[in-house]
């Protein structure tokens, strides 16, 4: 029977291998710096247009501090006369899509003149903004030795001049209330300027358990500009622990993302 | 310690006079309650049993010791003979099996006991062809059919037990596939009687197109190739089942397993005529419909019909000969078709009682029909051998198809993808095999091959409603010779082979020369050596538009290798050969990205342009398949030790040592995908007592290498996506699986039952088969490895 049933099994798993849910307990406990990780990415304007300098910066980690030895920015499918919708990273395999932005971060870039495109002449809507645009993804990709880190966020890039969105990035502070101590617990309190978007709180640490809602906290916390965590430090860690916490704000472009972390000394 | 003792064994076994045909002679003990005089005995005693080779069932026949009358053998195959010290000759026969004379020494007061094993006449399981002494080329092993037919995890299925060979990589999972010395499956040539057939196994569970009982034997090249074979660079598999020699009558044999049911039979129709016939079809496709029903009327459901996946194939042989002194004429029909489709649900919807009929489909394909593949061929073939003098010449012709809707499958990656093939063969050959009266030979020969060919790629359906469709005619003529010439204790062998080819617009003159060499260093063992340049035409699907890359080009290759022989009386065999190759223009599978115009994309761009004004519409990427050209080196060792099914047990441990690379055009080296550093198989199948037979299989390789995916963190949307890393960079763990098989006997009159018990990964090791990322990429881990999976058949032969 079992034989009988192997071929549909292989058919069912054929069919399934491709596709990951979300698997949100994993996720939500994603938390440690277990890796070399891209944790942030933040642009400022959220408008990516011919004419506009953006500064882009990114918050990439590793354990034990170390320093990525190399870092490459760069975007894919964006074509000087064509618009073009890009989803994803599979573009970047493809070297002749492939526009590099920057070996570091923070940079600054502007896209390029794509005046080229006909598009119909912007309204007082949307619409007409959005409809000369291309969606191209920009990838950060962080070596530390043979390990890479990767980060990205899908970008659109008006051709035409759009509705500038001058959406503030975070300002945002991060605390912790007691003395570290191995096998203890620890308050941490992070604050920021602006409501964060749906996506809540995310917080990271070197290691020990965020207790209560692992990185994320909703934001329907009272009040709403406020996140508190607890961190359980474990009974072999001794000396620097440190701890990340991001903000995105809400915005329909661009990644309006802050940061802040602090160094816990454990004795 | 350990090489030393394996040393000595060899050493012992090789020196050993008849070491499994005979037992060595038994010492009577004295009897105390004996007279204590008595005189000195002048006679021996030669007892034994007489057995059928492979199966190790009784023989019911005769015996004949040293001229005297024919005696009948008892119902175990027994006899006894009382015979003067002195040598005699011993004659044994039976009515199905081949008469065998030996001649024995005896010694007076001794017995000697002796077990003789008849070949049985060209018929059922034991269709047997004795290894052939007469070695021309290099890397050519010939194995019987009973030999593979007992490889455990081969489903009893001779060609599928190929995978156990040196030099061949394991199946992905439970596909076929012969992938030799790191090359792609494509690269092996397939032939049945020397006919090019487009592929030798049925989808999916991997059992070959041939009915295992019509199967002689097969030759397998793992490279070295003579001139007679043309159109492959690497490897030859050459199923062979024209050695017809049936006894009078008709037999036939009936097999039920629980994925199908064979029939076949042959028999003499006439003094100078022979008739053969093989049928298999598949119930495994039945059984799930029926069982889909059940369990939809178990669950309340009534009034409408579930919907189930399908599979069935089919295999067929008919054969009607002639022969007549050196002339022989054989017809020959043979095909295969395989179809995995889904069967929709059906509803009754508008409530009138009757089941809605199923939903046409605007698609210019059938969208549930997932894969259809099969060939068929008319083969006539005549042979004549006369003064030394060999000719043989055949045509075939036949239909070709090869669809799949499938793309990216890793289990399914040789054929098309998301496409249809269609197309005829015809095809031809004459050879001839010329003695010269210095004692050298030569071999000539001229073959074609004709394929009309029409490729349907489905990738623009979708944007355009409409097939991509390539038509080309693929053409093959080629010419060569062969001289064999034996000078003292070398064998020379230098063949050159023109071939002419023409595909997709272009056409190529490809000198092919080869030259094959051996030397008898020692009774026992001969040095050999081959170069030779190869030429072979990529599949249609991999150059035509669309579906393929037009701008491949003509495969070509290189090969040398250099080996050593033993060869022992007792069947014992041992084979080392190093090897390395170039392959150019090789044709690899890999994924491109377009970022496409609107009226060519496929996946976003179906909305109707003309309902569009917002704007110009965006360009869009899309991930497609694509084959691209690099050059290819392979190189290791391999080796086998093998013992011959001489006696009640044989087997054989070979062993692979090397490494595929591939070469793109810009300079990168990357691993093939089937490069395997180290493959170790060992095989051993006994006759036991009671008609009760046992073999097993075990395997231990290196892992596949993979292309590792990246974790990309969204910062934007806080998901996890994932970039590709370098191209095959990774390797999954080792590889190791024990096969057994257990076969049981009953015979009554002039029938027989067979039952088998297959068993494949004894120990339910989990290795990797798919396997899947976390969600963020950090981990792979297993989706699905094999489990042990049972198989059981039933076969009656009369």
């Amino acid at each position: 029977m079992q034989r009988l049933l192997l071929p549909f099994f292989f058919l069912l798993v054929q069919t399934a291998c491709f596709y990951r849910d979300g698997d949100l307990t994993t996720m939500a406990l994603d938390c440690q710096i277990d890796r070399p990780r891209v944790l942030a990415i933040s642009t400022f304007p959220q408008v990516f247009q011919h004419g506009t300098p953006v500064l882009y910066d990114a918050l990439i980690v590793a354990p034990d501090g170390a320093a990525p030895d190399r870092i490459s920015v760069d975007v894919c499918g964006l074509l000087p006369d064509q618009l073009s919708n890009v989803y994803g990273t599979d573009c970047f395999k493809e070297e002749d899509y492939v526009t590099h932005l920057a070996d570091e971060v923070p940079f600054w870039w502007e896209p390029p003149d794509q005046s080229a495109i006909e598009c119909t002449e912007p309204s007082d809507t949307d619409w007409d903004v959005w409809g000369c645009t291309s969606i191209v993804p920009l990838l950060i990709r962080a070596d530390f030795g043979d390990t890479p880190a990767f980060g990205s966020f899908s970008m659109a890039v008006y051709a035409i001049p759009g509705l500038a969105e001058m959406v503030e990035l975070p300002t945002v502070s991060l605390t912790a209330e007691g003395s570290p101590v191995a096998g203890g617990d620890i308050l941490l309190r992070s604050e920021s300027d602006v409501l964060p978007d749906s996506s809540g709180w995310r917080w990271y640490v070197d290691a020990g358990e965020l207790s209560g809602t692992g990185r994320t906290a909703d934001n329907t916390t009272d009040p709403a500009f406020i996140s508190e965590n607890t961190l359980h430090i474990p009974e072999d860690w001794h000396g620097p622990l440190r701890v990340f916490v991001v903000v995105q704000a809400p915005s329909s472009n661009g990644v309006p993302q802050g940061w802040a972390n602090l160094t816990l000394e454990v004795p | 310690m350990m090489s030393g003792l394996f040393l000595w064994w060899l050493a012992e076994l090789a020196h050993a006079s008849d070491p499994f045909g005979k037992a060595a002679p038994i010492e009577i003990p004295p009897d105390p309650s004996a007279p204590a005089e008595i005189a000195a005995p002048t006679e021996g005693i030669l007892t034994g049993r007489v057995l059928e080779f492979g199966s190790g069932l009784p023989v019911s026949g005769t015996f004949q010791c040293d001229g005297a009358e024919p005696a009948p053998l008892d119902e175990k195959g027994r006899f006894t003979c009382t015979l003067a010290s002195g040598s005699h000759e011993v004659t044994v026969e039976g009515p199905d099996h081949k008469a065998q004379s030996t001649v024995e020494m005896m010694v007076a007061g001794e017995t000697l006991e002796v077990i003789y094993r008849l070949e049985r006449y060209s018929w059922a399981e034991t269709i047997i062809v004795y290894g052939e002494s007469k070695r021309e080329e290099v890397s050519r092993q010939v194995f019987t059919a009973e030999e593979l037919s007992r490889v455990p995890g081969a489903m009893g299925d001779p060609i599928r037990a190929l995978q156990a060979l040196p030099g061949v990589a394991r199946p992905a999972g439970l596909e076929g596939g012969i992938v030799v010395r790191g090359a792609e499956a494509l690269n092996t040539a397939t032939y049945i009687d020397e006919v090019p057939v487009p592929y030798l196994f049925h989808f999916f569970f991997g059992r070959s197109v041939i009915n295992p009982t019509v199967i002689n034997d097969i030759e397998f090249f793992a490279g070295g190739m003579p001139s007679r074979f043309g159109d492959s660079t690497q490897a030859v598999v050459n199923a062979r089942t024209l050695d017809l020699e049936p006894k009078p009558g008709w037999h036939g044999k009936i097999g039920v397993s629980l994925m199908d049911f064979s029939i076949s039979g042959e028999g003499r129709l006439a003094k100078h005529w022979t008739w053969q016939g093989a049928y298999r079809v598949s119930w495994i496709g039945a059984l799930i419909g029926v069982g889909a029903r059940i369990y939809a009327y178990s669950q309340g459901i009534r009034g409408e019909r579930p919907g189930y996946p399908s599979i069935s194939y089919t295999d067929y042989l008919a054969r009607i000969a002639y022969e007549n002194g050196p002339d022989r004429l054989v017809l020959t029909g043979l095909g295969s078709r395989d179809i995995l489709k889904f069967v929709p649900p059906r509803y009754d919807q508008d409530g009138d009682g009757k089941l809605d009929p199923p939903e046409e489909s605007p698609l210019p394909y059938d969208p549930n029909q997932l894969m259809n593949t099969g060939f068929h061929r008319i083969h006539l073939r005549w042979d004549r051998k006369l003064d030394g003098r060999e000719e043989t010449t055949w045509i075939a012709t036949g239909p070709d198809a090869q669809g799949s809707l499938f793309e990216g499958i890793g289990t399914l990656t040789d054929g098309v993808e998301l496409g249809q093939l269609t197309g005829w063969s015809f095809l031809g050959k004459r050879s001839d095999r010329f003695p010269m009266p210095d004692g050298s030979a030569v071999r000539t020969g001229i073959d074609f091959q004709l394929q009309p060919v029409r490729v349907e790629d489905y990738h623009s359906v979708s944007s355009t409603g409409r097939a991509t469709i390539t038509k080309d005619q693929r053409t093959t003529f080629a010419g060569y010779i062969e001289w064999q010439k034996t000078i003292g204790k070398a064998f020379l062998s230098p063949g050159f082979r023109g071939s002419a080819h023409a595909f997709n617009g272009d056409t190529w003159l490809e000198p092919e020369p080869r030259l094959t060499f051996r030397y008898q260093l020692h009774p026992r063992w001969t040095l050999t050596s081959f170069v030779g340049r190869f030429s072979q035409i990529p599949p249609a699907d991999r150059y035509a538009n669309g579906l393929g890359n037009p701008n491949l080009s003509l495969i070509t290759a290189w090969q040398l290798s250099s080996g050593l022989e033993g060869r022992w009386s007792n069947g014992l065999e041992i084979d080392v050969s190093i090897y390395g190759s170039r392959s150019d223009n090789l044709v690899v599978k890999d994924q491109r990205v377009i970022v496409a115009p609107p009226a060519e994309a496929g996946e976003f761009g179906d909305f109707d342009a003309e309902d569009w004004d917002g704007g110009p519409q965006p360009a869009q990427t899309q991930v497609i398949p694509t084959y691209n050209s690099v050059t290819g080196y392979a190189f290791g060792l391999d080796g086998m030790i093998r013992l011959r099914p001489r006696g009640p047990w044989f087997g054989w441990v070979a062993l692979t040592l090397g490494r595929s690379l591939r070469v793109d055009d810009d300079g990168n080296v990357e691993l093939s995908n089937y490069d395997t550093p180290f493959n170790f198989v060992a095989v051993a199948a006994a006759d036991l007592p009671r008609d009760w037979r046992i073999s097993g299989k075990a395997r231990l390789t290196t892992g596949y290498p993979y292309t590792p995916l990246h974790g990309v963190y969204d910062a934007q949307y806080d998901t996890w996506s994932a970039i590709t890393g370098d191209t095959n960079s990774e390797r999954f763990g080792w590889f190791s699986q024990v096969d057994l098989r257990v076969d049981k006997t009953w015979t009554k009159k002039r029938a027989r039952v067979t039952m088998y018990f297959d068993i494949m990964n004894v120990f339910n090791t989990s290795n990797w088969l798919v396997a899947t990322y976390n969600t963020k990429y950090t981990k792979l881990q297993k989706s699905f490895s094999i489990p042990i999976t049972p198989d059981f058949g039933l076969e009656v032969a009369y």
